[in-house]
Order: structure tokens, then sequence, then C-alpha cells
């Protein structure tokens, strides 16, 4: 039997967007006993070290694309995933890596870069999922890649500066080191003035908050424009049934405005600027939940689970395997 | 007697500050004969460009001769696809191996920098540390434009469909060419490629790891595989110390993945070219985008990389389309 493994604990995490897609496509292509979706939010268990996997008797398949080209060669289809040809199908294959090269971006500035979400939403989610100590730093790395995906786009990151993503507000930006300057002595003068210059301090935070945003929703903007071109007006982009672009689209969709996340922004504009494509995405966002609903998800095994013990386990084995076993490329 | 405290200065300091400067030089010239040569000698303009007052030169990492022409394409393929994309829309064919010194010295000494022309240099040239750059000259003042600003005018241009067959070429087609050459291409292709070099000695090689080092960084190559760009700085540190720390993940997986991803959507492109000549009736954005890859792909490919006997021999239609967008630029 299948087994996909994703990033979630008791459901489906919105970290990964990628994870929703693919337990989505699962669900439509397959039939519920088929497969089994386990929340075990271990990456060591992928062979590049990402969830979402799909692990069958002989193989291990990593990442969105690769599971659903795995299934669709190897399993034969429930007849609810559009089958494409010609023109269709790399029309399809450009929609995923436009995706994934550039909405990606704004689904990762709105569950990381956007600071409110970061420190109140995304970071408490891997308590959830990981044990002490490592929910330390699994979030971090995710930040990391974030920051430099945003930076590439030219999407800077908000008070960015020491201790800035463990929810730090510092004021290293250029501006407020400017300012910074001019008011360094200030000194409170009375419990009233204390309570003015933070008040200040706060307003000035919220705006550059608030710049990047708009910034972010400029992308998205931009982005979704292109995406839309394509999908046209009818439910579906390609003939009467969904196809795994817009799976992967939905997934990213649902990330980004996401019923838990403090700053909707994103959500509320895609709502409002993009009234008919809502409409679509909640009508299909109920079929492919009800069809999710039918699947199983279980929680990990002992074996599966993300314990230190497993960690060191993984780790001893990398490092006291020869060269020769380990698979490596010479260069 | 004049009163002494710390506040003077004592006469023998002050004598001398008084004394220099002894002679003002004048400043020295940013260019000199031989550096305006060298220039020259890396400098090859444009078949058919004509003298004019706006001038623009492309600058690639490297060049090598079309067949046996004596046209020279550029060896990288997002340079060669900007390259047969600029011959396209100034209606100019690409340089012949007569670099812009020989033609000075042929005729009578008549320099010719109103060409616009392709210009072999450095990575170190861009602020970005990638190539191409466009760098345009108007009535003295020059504009630098990266290679981010290459790609925003690019994708201005493109709309519809051609935004997302340009965004599967420029991704997934593109990190297949990143493979072969972190991969497999030996020290001497790469110095080629990347850094116009021809004599592989132990001291170009050290030129290598810089230039590789900002090509991972290159079209958001580290951002899609951060394993593999992390891998190539751990490797810079393998051959200079000498010790592995083994990697986290499945290195020979995930290359095999990524050749994988490039070969579907090669065979894609095939199945979708087909009887047709490119993705329009004359060569736009899209078709020198996919032209420059395939071109690379099969020009510099090594014999243990599949993908290259892949293409070569299965895909017909991609070759047919490679050779039409070139040679409309011949």
């Amino acid at each position: 039997m299948l087994e996909l493994h994703v990033w979630g604990d008791d459901s489906i995490s919105p970290i990964s967007p990628e994870s929703l897609a693919s337990a989505y496509f699962l669900a439509s292509h397959l039939a519920p006993a088929q497969f089994s979706i386990v929340t075990s939010s271990n990456t060591n268990l992928s062979p590049t070290g990402q969830l979402p996997v799909l692990r069958d008797d002989k193989r291990i398949v990593d990442g969105y694309t690769d599971i659903v080209a795995y299934v669709t060669q190897h399993y034969s289809a429930d007849a609810r995933i559009a089958e494409l040809t010609g023109e269709a199908t790399l029309l399809n294959d450009g929609v995923i890596a436009y995706i994934r090269d550039k909405l990606q971006y704004i689904t990762q500035f709105v569950l990381y870069i956007d600071s409110n979400n970061y420190t109140n939403f995304t970071r408490p989610l891997f308590q959830r999922y990981l044990p002490f100590p490592m929910m330390y730093n699994q979030p971090l790395k995710f930040y990391d890649a974030a920051e430099e995906a945003c930076e590439s786009i030219g999407l800077k990151v908000p008070n960015a500066g020491f201790l800035s993503h463990i929810g730090f507000v510092g004021d290293a930006r250029e501006e407020d080191m400017r300012e910074a300057d001019v008011g360094a002595d200030d000194v409170a003068l009375s419990q009233l003035h204390a309570t003015q210059m933070l008040k200040r301090k706060e307003e000035k935070s919220v705006l550059a908050n608030t710049a990047q945003m708009l910034r972010c929703l400029r992308f998205f903007k931009e982005y979704m424009d292109d995406i839309v071109l394509i999908l046209g007006a009818e439910k579906y982009a390609f003939g009467d049934k969904i196809s795994t672009c817009e799976i992967l689209l939905y997934a990213h969709l649902e990330c980004m405005s996401f019923p838990g996340l403090p700053n909707q922004a994103v959500g509320t504009y895609f709502e409002e600027k993009y009234p008919e494509l809502h409409q679509r995405f909640v009508v299909v966002k109920t079929e492919l939940d009800a069809r999710l609903r039918a699947v199983v998800v279980e929680r990990a095994s002992d074996e599966d689970a993300p314990t230190l013990v497993n960690e060191v386990r993984f780790v001893a084995g990398r490092l006291f395997t020869k060269p020769s076993a380990r698979n490596e490329v010479v260069l | 007697m004049t009163e002494s405290s710390w506040k003077t200065v004592p006469a023998p300091i002050k004598a001398i500050f008084d004394t220099f400067p002894l002679r003002t030089f004048s400043e020295v010239p940013s260019s000199t004969p031989a550096s305006d040569r060298h220039i020259a000698a890396r400098t090859h303009a444009f078949v058919g460009a004509k003298p004019s007052s706006t001038r623009a030169v492309l600058g690639v990492y490297g060049l090598h001769e079309y067949k046996t022409t004596g046209r020279l394409l550029a060896s990288d393929p997002l340079c060669l696809s900007q390259q047969l994309s600029f011959c396209q829309r100034n209606g100019v064919k690409v340089p012949t191996n007569i670099s812009l010194a020989k033609c000075t010295t042929q005729s009578s000494g008549i320099a010719t920098p109103s060409l616009s022309s392709v210009m072999v240099l450095s990575h170190h040239a861009s602020a970005e540390s990638e190539l191409p750059i466009l760098i345009e000259e108007k009535q003295g003042r020059r504009v630098v434009r990266g290679f981010k600003t290459i790609q925003a005018f690019n994708a201005s241009h493109l709309k519809g469909q051609d935004v997302m067959f340009a965004q599967l070429i420029d991704s997934t087609v593109y990190d297949a060419w990143m493979i072969l050459v972190l991969f497999y291409l030996s020290d001497e292709t790469r110095l080629r490629v990347y850094n116009d070099v021809t004599d592989a000695s132990w001291f170009s090689r050290i030129s290598v790891f810089n230039s590789m080092a900002s090509l991972v960084k290159r079209n958001g190559f580290h951002l899609r595989h951060p394993n593999l760009a992390a891998l190539w700085d751990e490797r810079v540190r393998q051959r200079l110390v000498g010790r592995v720390t083994p990697a986290r993940f499945d290195v020979q997986m995930e290359v095999a993945q990524v050749v994988e991803h490039a070969d579907r959507a090669l065979a894609k492109l095939n199945e979708y070219l087909g009887d047709k000549k490119g993705f329009a009736e004359t060569p736009g954005m899209v078709d020198c985008k996919l032209a420059g890859l395939v071109y690379s792909l099969i020009r510099w490919g090594t014999d243990d990389f599949t993908l290259t006997e892949t293409v070569k021999a299965t895909y017909p239609a991609l070759v047919a389309h490679c050779e039409w967008v070139v040679e409309a630029c011949v």
C-alpha cells in the first residue's frame, strides 16, 4: 500500500502546499483504500530531505511533480484527473514550473517573512510537529530559505536585523538607522514621553511591514494575472476535470489564505481582486476536501517519527557508511 | 621666545607638512593603448550592425566557433539565447571571429567603436556577478543592464502561453544544463565555457571555483536545488582541505531527478513542436531560449551525460528547431 508522508499532525499542515497538493492529487486519482496519509513531519524519510514523500513497496518518490508522474505511470486512474495530451500537457507543466518558481515565493513571504504571521502562526506550528529541541532548528531553515527566495525577486525582508528570524523586531533597517541617529540620545523625559516614543516606533514598524506587504501584493497580482490567462473562465482549465497544475495552485492559495493566519492581506486581496477565480477555488476546494475526508490520516510510527533518537541514528548512519555506499558523486 | 605647549606643532614636523606635496601628478588615464587593444581583441562586432550614436555591447562568458563557419556563438546557454534574441530583434547576424582589434589594423587604423558587438567578459564585470549583461552607450552616457534587468525586459515581451513555456525552459531545462556543468564537465571545458581560457594550467584552474560559485546562484538554481548548490561549496572545501562531510541527502538521486525532469519537459516540447518550425513564424524569445539550451546541451554534453544522447537520438524536432533558430542568425 502507498504511504504519503507529509507535514502535519492531526491534519495536513498549511506550511507545505506541496504536501496538501499531493494529498489532493492522490485522493482524486486513487481510491481511498489504495493509500494512506502519514503526518510524519520527518524530512529524513526523504532521500532529498524534503516532504512530501511517497513510499511504495519498492520505491521512494519525493516532491509533487515526481509523485504525480510516478502514480500516473504505475496506477490506473480513477478518472477524476484530466488526461492531457499535446499542447495542454506542456502548458500544464509550464504552469507548475511557474507556480514553483514564482507563486511559491509569495506563499513563503506570507508564512515566514510577514513577522505577524511567522511569530504568531507558523513558528508555533512546529512545536506541534517536532519534539524538543528539534522544533527550534527547522523553522529557521525554512525562514532562511524564504528570506533568500524573497530577496531574489526584490521583496526585502522588513526588520531584517540581528535575531529578526526569531521574531525580534529590531530597527536595523536603513531608514530606522538614520532616524535612530537623530534621536539616539532621546531620553524619555516623562512617562507620557516614553509612551509616545514607543507608539511612534510601533507605528514605523507597522508602516514598514505594510509597505512590504503592498509590494508582495503587487507581485501576487503580476503572477496571478499570468496564471488566470491560462486557466480561462470555465470551472476547469483543461476540459471537464481538474488538472495537476490547478491542484497545486489551489493548494498554494489555500495556504496563503489559511483561516488561522493573523495577517490575511493576501487572502482578502485574492478574494476581492479575483472574485470569479475565488468562487471556483471555493467550489473545487470543497470537492477536494470531501475526497480527502475519505482517506485515513495517521500519525507516524515510532520508526518514522522525527524523534531525537531517530535523528541521531540517521546522522550516525550517514557518517559511518562508506562513501561508495552513500552514492556520493565526485565533482 | 615662543611658548611651547602641547598645542604647537613641533618645527620639524611642520616643515615636512609645509613642503608636501612636492609635486601634484596628473591623473592616470583609465585606458591605455595597450588596454584598448586588449578590449578590442575581446570584442566582436555583430555582422550587419550599422555605426550609430547608440551602441549596445553584450557581455558574455566566452565565445566559440559555430561548426566551421567562422561565426562566433556564446558558449553559455543563457548568453547564447540573449545573443540570438539580440540578432532577431535588431536584424543583425552573429559576429565573425575577426575581433575589432584586427578590423582596426586591417582598415588602416580606423576604429569601429560605434558598432554593436559581443564582448568576452569575466563575471566580475557585473555587479551581480552574473552574465550576460548589456552595456548601452548613448552620446557618452553608459548604462549597464544586469542579467535580472535583461530577464525582466524579456519577460515583459511574453504573453499568455509563452510565459509558461519560457518558465518551463528557464527553470526545468536550464537546471539540466547546470547539472552538466557542475557534475559532468571537466575543468578544461568549464574553463573554456565560463572563463574563455583554453590552457587548463594549475593557476587558471583556481578560477573555476570562483566562477562556479557565482554560477550556482544564477537564474534561481540555488533556490530550486539548495542541496546541490550547498554541495558545491562543500566540494570546494573538500578540494582545498581534503575532508568530506557526508551529504545529508542522496546526491545521485537528486541529480538524476533534475535530469529526468528536464528529459520529460524536452520530450513534451519535442512533441509540441512536431512539424512546426517553432513557437512563432519567425524565431521569438521562447524559440531563442529553447534553442540556446538545446544547442549548448548538444555542443558541450559529455559521453556519460545521457540527456545529450537522448536529445540527439530521440528528439529530432528539437534538433531541427535549434538549427532553424541558429541558422537564422548566422
